[in-house]
């Protein structure tokens, strides 16, 4: 309520009248001069109406003042002529929604027929109306006239209306709340400087620049400094929006210019949500699992599942290059440290034509730059793993770089607990995660940056007491799975119209799982070429043209028994059946060309339609995938609302295993799913936003262990969002998915609900800064139980001395207890003069609730109960920044 | 490009198995009996004297059978369904009775039972007693045309055929079950043990056991040699039995612990040329050895004897806790290989004061 009352006023203060400068000989930029005689001129301001006492101060509008496009000369008074006086008369004039000026009225005569003169040619000026949130409305501005007298010219010039040439916006990231009174300073080519103070809406404009590339510096008060370079080319005018980040916000994330969305849905999360969002450690990746569309994944599985698809069917990239995993080991962090990102891009469906070789959704992680300034540092820790980084300039060379790595120590605190319990085994897993950084800014406009960043997750146990319903799963047991990757990327924005960005990149990708005699060995060294031009073409229409290129050659040992076709229950403990070995070396070409056209043909209106086309070396054969997807606002500004809806064609390629001889079926063609999605977008307010979207996704070439492409299924549901946005103190959503996903396994295509089909997922989270460098935030999660399959009393197996239940079939037939779970968080943090330091308590399960994560069967499937996942689990930890 | 499915598929057992052992670590959710507890019918193991035939072989097996009900009202029987089934379907048991029924397709008599007189035209509610061999011991016949190439393409695996054979311990007898309509799974128990009012039995009273005997041109197989069991720290007697004194403890973990050990010669563990390490050299059999009791109670279940990696383990002795109760208990060991062969021992526990 308060903030919208600052904003009113704000808005009163800068659409006061400002007096216009007379003057009598060159005319001024803004001062056409209308005659030879003499050179009236002026400028213009309007007033608002403040709202009744007792009134409900509205929010905050975006609001434009009339802008003069006509400009009529008044005859200059023969009296005042003769006399050589100069007057200024001011005048108020009423404005009506046309830009039509249907009164005018001297506030203040001055006489010597200057007022009726004034009054008479004011009664012809042209405007361009005002608008309130883009809508024109009727107005009253202060306009003062100038009559100065003026030595004659040669000739009258034409009528010179001034030309917004460069405009935009000044706000605050994440509440999107318009700063007033920022200082917007344009350098020109020509080194000339214009400054400019933002209105109450955040806007601002500058007039009739000429041509040439501009540097843009933003700066306000209580927010950190921004700038951008833009060019300025002939009959365009130039848009740019800041997103300025308060100085209290704790780590710089440079968001500008927020390119409007090429797909349906994009969510992207402001920086204070990823990091404290309560339950996730401060974890941003995890931050994710919060979304609308994102499934809850069991316990300690560290997937991500979106609408119902298979976690393989979700595609994770680090500025476009694909990664294999997401998470450590059991979920517990992600292997990109959140200090490290510069946004999160979350697309669950229907994504654009940039991204191909996934049926679910897609993640893109973006890296940020290093900072320049000087050398920056921080360390953290606490019960899971301790990480730091350090970042800056390197000497004066124009290059920066980051470096930053993270180690998990549950090892070395856990195996002393477990040794003192008397478990008999004593290791846990260790992951680690490391990236290196340089950068270098050529210009404003190009840069090139190198990243190396990897993951390693390793477990190691001899377990003596073997599993007596499988003993291969005794002996020695280990895995490792793990990444690196060595990216380069280069960015050059050629000009206002034409962009181009390349990113190739090398990497090892590498699985070793070993179980007794079984054994798994992966190893693949993908070499990937993501290269995409952006050209505007004209107004309203873009042009986007990418390549999408991925080389992957090879290795892969597996020693496993063959694993049961579809609608089979497995044969047995693994040494019961042979198992088979194959030795295979190879590459997958994957090639992908794209294009993609964002049309904006009328206000408000967004339409892209693209193609992509991919060939798979592995399937021996392209595909080609249209999709499109249209936006509308059907009104705007705070209160904006837009309609949206998409259609489009994805396809996933075999897996390499899925087309191995021995493990898999040669022949295999790609999976495909066709996508519906239509939605609605409303906002409230500034903080406030909602979003509905029913989604459709028909699934079919499903890849089929025994029956090579004859999957098919479907999935479709419902999302809400209910969000409000970071402001100086809150920041919370509520998000609700209803959905269901069902799949058809050849033979009998029997419908069954797939894997991860959870029916309802809501969930409930806010935080609150209490000021004093206190937080306070919690979570709320409830969500349909996952699905198992049920098994019962069977047979024995004597070579093995087991059981072997008997497994229901179709699978996933029962529903585990719903799943509800409160998290807490709390912050704290200090600042110094040249270092700061936080604490945190991240706190599961406050109410320590015994959610079922799966069914525990006795020997032989006679008895059985529930497991519960997490218990009461705090996390402290402290970090410490320079 | 991610991980393939597969791979994904086994990270995700890898993380099962970290899961699985992290619960076992921080709390048991179940209070099960242990598979270790005797206190119905079971069967235990059985032992084939050639764990690897060759084509033509004649092979003895022998079961383990137990009835440890504190009531037997009508004692356990052990039935063979008289039929060998031969390579079924992907080595899939549980596909032998889709041609049991059709006397042909892959089902051969067994030993010298003569005609075959397979179960093709029975009904449910009929007492099979008739059609099936009982008693400990049954014989196959491995039939000479038995080898075949491997089914999954697998490279570098020798040719091999595959014999099951089937045998129930039922407190009563044995019908036919009609199919289950709820389950579509085509593994399905297709019989079952009833009372003499044609009540079907519960698990307690009836186990469908199966032991796969491999058939290879060349490869053999011995069944682990058991040289012993050690009770206490000693050379267990075998025949005359130990004894020891009920635990008056309030509680079993608190009872005297008696360490357990089984003895197995090093030369049982042979090497396997079906498992070649990543240098393509081939490994040693995997050992391990259950224990099951009739009383009592054990620190494990199962205990790894030899690792194909490791090789033979150290501190592989569990420990036992006498009951609270006078009486006799049994303590089997039943050690295996992981390519069928198998021997056991029985180590009677005299629990008195």
């Amino acid at each position: 309520m308060r903030a919208a009352w600052t904003l009113l006023l704000g808005a009163l203060i800068a659409l006061t009248c400002r007096i216009a400068r007379a003057q009598d000989g060159t005319p001024h930029q803004d001062d056409t001069p209308p005659s030879g005689q003499a050179v009236p001129s002026g400028a213009s301001g309007a007033v608002l109406v403040a709202p009744k006492p007792g009134e409900p101060p509205p929010p905050a509008p975006t609001i434009t003042l009339p802008v003069l496009t006509h400009f009529e000369s008044a005859a200059y008074p023969k009296e005042a002529r003769d006399a050589g006086l100069e007057s200024s008369v001011v005048l108020i004039l009423d404005i009506d929604a046309k830009g039509t000026v249907t009164k005018a009225a001297v506030a203040a005569p001055v006489g010597h027929g200057f007022d009726e003169a004034a009054a008479l040619a004011a009664q012809k000026f042209v405007f361009d109306p005002a608008t309130r949130d883009r809508v024109p409305i009727a107005a009253r501005i202060r306009y003062q006239y100038n009559f100065t007298l003026s030595p004659p010219v040669p000739a009258a010039p034409p009528v010179h209306v001034p030309q917004r040439t460069l405009e935009g916006r000044v706000a605050a990231t994440g509440t999107d709340a318009p700063v007033a009174e920022a200082i917007v300073t344009v350098r020109g080519p020509d080194g000339a400087e214009h400054a400019v103070h933002t209105a109450a809406d955040g806007s601002w404009s500058l007039l009739d620049l000429p041509p040439g590339r501009y540097h843009v510096v933003v700066s306000a008060g209580g927010f950190r400094s921004q700038t951008a370079d833009e060019d300025i080319v002939p009959g365009h005018a130039t848009q740019i929006v800041f997103r300025l980040w308060a100085e209290t916000s704790d780590d710089e994330v440079t968001v500008k210019g927020t390119r409007p969305p090429r797909e349906v849905t994009r969510i992207t999360l402001d920086q204070r949500e990823m990091n404290r969002i309560p339950g996730t450690n401060g974890d941003a990746l995890r931050s994710l699992q919060n979304l609308p569309g994102v499934a809850r994944p069991p316990g300690l599985a560290g997937l991500l599942i979106v609408r119902g698809s298979a976690p393989q069917d979700t595609q994770i990239f680090v500025d476009g290059t694909p990664i294999p995993i997401v998470y450590h080991f059991g979920g517990l962090s992600s292997v990109v440290p959140t200090e490290m990102l510069d946004r999160i891009d979350f697309y669950p469906g229907n994504f654009s034509t940039q991204y191909g070789r996934a049926m679910g959704g897609v993640v893109d992680v973006g890296i940020r730059d290093p900072k320049h300034d000087k050398i920056h540092a921080f360390a953290q820790a606490d019960l899971i793993d301790v990480r730091a980084m350090v970042e800056g300039p390197i000497g004066n060379t124009g290059w920066d770089f980051a470096l930053a790595g993270r180690r998990s120590w549950i090892d070395v605190w856990l195996k002393p607990v477990l040794e003192q319990a008397g478990a008999g085994v004593s290791t846990a897993p260790v992951y680690y995660d490391y990236q290196a950084l340089v950068e270098k800014r050529f210009s404003k406009s190009s840069s090139f940056r190198l990243l190396f960043f990897g993951s390693d997750d390793q477990l190691a146990i001899l377990i003596k007491g073997v599993d007596a319903s499988d003993p291969s799963l005794g002996g020695g047991i280990s895995t490792q799975t793990g990444f690196w990757r060595l990216q380069a990327q280069y960015k050059n924005k050629f000009s206002a119209d034409t962009e181009l960005k390349i990113t190739p990149a090398f990497g090892h990708d590498y699985v070793n799982f070993d179980l007794s005699q079984n054994f798994l060995h992966v190893d693949q060294y993908p070499l990937s070429l993501r290269s995409e031009l952006t050209q505007r073409i004209q107004k309203g229409i873009t042009f986007n043209f990418g390549l999408d290129w991925l080389y992957m050659p090879y290795d892969v040992s597996v020693r496993f028994p063959p694993l049961p076709k579809a609608g089979q229950p497995p044969g047995g403990p693994f040494l019961s059946v042979p198992a088979v070995e194959t030795n295979a070396s190879g590459a997958i070409m994957m090639p992908a060309f794209y294009t993609e056209f964002e049309l904006t043909p009328w206000t408000g209106g967004r339409i892209v339609p693209g193609v992509r086309l991919d060939y798979a070396s592995n399937a021996r054969g392209w595909d080609l995938a249209p999709r499109v997807i249209a936006r509308q606002d059907v009104t705007t500004g705070p209160h904006r609302t837009t309609i949206k809806g998409g259609v489009g064609i994805f396809f996933q390629p075999p897996q390499p295993q899925e087309t191995d001889p021995v493990f898999g079926q040669p022949g295999l063609h790609s999976n495909r799913a066709i996508q519906y999605d239509v939605g609605v977008e409303h906002e409230f307010t500034r903080q406030l936003e909602a979003s509905l979207e029913g989604f459709y996704k028909q699934l079919d070439n499903l890849v089929s262990n025994g029956y090579y492409n004859e999957g098919k299924g479907n999935v479709y549901g419902l999302e809400t969002l209910i969000r409000y946005k970071p402001d100086a103190h809150f920041f919370g959503w509520v998000a609700y998915t209803l959905s269901r996903s069902t799949l058809e396994d050849p033979p009998d295509f029997i419908q069954r609900l797939a894997h991860y089909d959870q029916t309802h997922i809501l969930t409930i989270l806010g935080s609150y800064r209490l000021g004093r460098g206190w937080e306070f935030g919690a979570r709320f999660r409830l969500v349909s139980g996952s699905l198992y399959t049920p098994s019962t009393y069977g047979f024995y197996d004597e070579n093995s001395s087991s059981y072997l239940p008997l497994s229901q079939y179709p699978p996933f037939g029962q529903r585990l207890p719903m799943f509800h779970q409160l998290d807490l968080r709390a912050d704290k943090s200090w600042k110094f003069k040249s270092w700061s330091l936080g604490v945190y308590l991240d706190v599961q399960n406050v109410y320590n609730y015994g959610n079922v994560e799966g069914v525990v069967y006795n020997y032989n499937a006679t008895a059985q109960t529930y497991a519960s996942g997490l218990p009461f689990l705090p996390s402290l930890g402290i970090r410490g920044e320079l | 490009m991610g991980l393939s499915m597969k791979q994904r598929r086994w990270i995700g057992a890898a993380r099962v198995v970290g899961v699985l052992v992290g619960s076992a670590l921080a709390c048991n959710p179940a209070s099960f009996d242990p598979v270790s507890r005797l206190d119905s019918v079971r069967i235990l193991a059985s032992r084939a004297d050639k764990p690897y035939a060759k084509p033509g072989d004649t092979v003895n097996i022998d079961v383990l059978a137990v009835d440890a009900r504190p009531v037997q009202a009508v004692p356990m029987r052990i039935f063979w369904i008289p039929f060998t089934c031969i390579n079924p379907p992907q080595d899939l048991f549980y596909l032998c009775f889709t041609a049991l029924g059709a006397r042909d397709g892959g089902v051969v008599p067994s030993g010298d039972a003569g005609v075959n007189p397979g179960l093709g035209g029975l009904e449910p509610g009929v007492d099979l007693t008739q059609f099936l061999q009982e008693g400990p011991h049954f014989t196959m016949k491995i039939p000479p045309d038995i080898l075949h190439p491997p089914t999954a393409a697998g490279q570098g695996t020798d040719e091999y055929g595959l014999a099951i054979a089937f045998n129930i311990a039922c407190a009563g007898h044995v019908e036919l079950l009609p199919a289950d309509a709820s389950n579509r799974s085509i593994e399905q128990v297709p019989i079952g043990c009833f009372d003499a009012q044609h009540n079907q039995l519960g698990p307690d009273q009836f186990v469908v056991g199966f032991t796969r005997v491999y058939a290879y041109k060349t490869r053999t197989n011995a069944n682990p040699v058991l040289s012993g069991v050690s009770f206490n720290g000693h050379p267990a007697d075998l025949v005359q039995g130990e004894t020891v004194a009920p635990c008056t403890a309030a509680k079993s973990a608190d009872c005297t612990k008696f360490a357990l050990d089984v003895t197995v010669d090093p030369s049982s563990q042979e090497i396997d040329p079906g498992d070649l390490d990543s240098s393509g050299q081939p490994r040693r059999e995997q050992i391990w050895v259950d224990y099951f009791e009739t009383d009592g109670d054990l620190d494990d279940d199962a205990r790894l004897l030899y690792d194909p990696v490791q090789g033979k383990i150290t501190g592989t002795a569990t420990n036992y806790r006498a009951p609270s109760n006078t009486g006799e208990a049994i303590i089997f060991s039943v050690v295996h290989d992981n390519r069928g062969g198998t021997a056991w021992d029985a180590l009677h526990v005299h629990v008195h004061p």
